[in-house]
């Protein structure tokens, strides 16, 4: 095992460890979360799994197959994350507007 | 007569400016002022209250569109029959705001829009430009076409004002107003305006590096 292994599955459990305590997600996005983490370290620890993951899906190397997965999974959270952020906004405009038409601001 | 009309004029820090155009607007016989003070960080609400003007404050600045959603439920909620809005930054003639209510109460249309475009083709060109992109924008969303689609100064009726609730929070609320007048069968009307710029309404309005953000929301909402 490399140091970069070692380095990055500390780094992985440290994350899944600090998920688990924080109590801060709702039980769907912990399970998320912890699953993401997980998944990670378990990738570093049997790299030869991507690999043979990769072959079924016909791109050559098992690298590829995790950086191909995690742009998608970045695009998908960076999707979500916009949609919630309007719908925040929005509920906050409407506060705002309540509060006023209320005179209590 | 004019108790039955509710001049809207949505204010995000006109300090320099409201005092003068209230007392305008109060100069031509309104007698129903009220200034949304969409979060501002100066004196605009002060002024405003000083100058004789009923203020509603947001506690954080949400955009134009936010500020006009709040003046239409202020009028739906006090019961007037004609709402007028105007810009704060003195770009607006009250003669205008006049015109507008009385192409309301004339029944000309349940939306009157005062259309800046003689104005903005002689003196602003670069203005117009912007403009002219927009009524493109906005006629291919709406299907109607409008020769000043974003101007600040227009009319709604009992009917328009019950019918036209807007959700956009931003600039892009003026073409959705045009949107939802078509989608719920409104009479849109226009009546010929002047706009003033000065250095200082120029700085502030609209730019042309905000159209994207206006299609974007309008086309993602």
């Amino acid at each position: 095992m490399i140091l970069f292994q070692i380095f990055f599955i500390i780094f992985f459990l440290y994350l899944t460890v600090k998920t688990i305590y924080k109590r801060d997600f709702l039980p769907k996005a912990l399970f998320f979360w912890i699953l993401v983490f997980l998944g990670g370290a378990f990738l570093l620890v049997f790299p030869e799994f991507s690999s043979k993951v990769a072959k079924v899906f016909g791109i050559g190397r098992g690298a590829d197959i995790v950086l191909y997965l995690g742009t998608i999974l970045s695009f998908f959270l960076i999707y979500k994350l916009y949609l919630k952020i309007e719908k925040l906004e929005k509920k906050l405009d409407l506060l705002a507007r309540k509060l006023s038409l209320k005179g209590k601001h | 007569m004019h108790t039955q009309t509710l001049v809207i004029i949505p204010a995000f820090n006109e300090e320099k400016t409201i005092e003068e155009v209230i007392l305008q607007v109060k100069q031509v016989g309104f007698k129903n002022i009220l200034v949304v003070d969409d979060g501002s960080t100066d004196k605009t609400r002060l002024v405003a209250q000083n100058s004789g003007a009923r203020v509603l404050s947001h506690l954080i600045n949400i955009g134009l569109g936010g500020a006009l959603a709040t003046g239409f439920d202020f009028a739906r909620e006090k019961n007037f029959n004609f709402a007028i809005t105007m810009d704060a930054d003195g770009q607006h003639l009250p003669s205008d705001a006049l015109e507008i209510e009385k192409a309301l109460k004339t029944n000309c249309g349940d939306l009157v829009i005062g259309s800046r475009i003689d104005s903005l083709w002689k003196k602003y060109k670069k203005r117009f430009v912007i403009n002219f992109l927009s009524n493109i924008f906005t006629y291919i969303l709406s299907g109607l076409w409008v020769s000043d689609s974003q101007s600040g100064l227009r009319g709604l009726n009992k009917n328009a004002l019950e019918k036209i609730k807007p959700t956009q929070s931003g600039y892009e609320v003026s073409s959705e107003i045009i949107i939802l007048a078509k989608a719920n069968k409104i009479k849109v009307w226009e009546i010929p305006i002047n706009a003033i710029y000065s250095k200082y309404s120029l700085e502030k309005g609209q730019k042309i590096q905000n159209a994207f953000n206006v299609f974007r929301k309008l086309l993602l909402n």
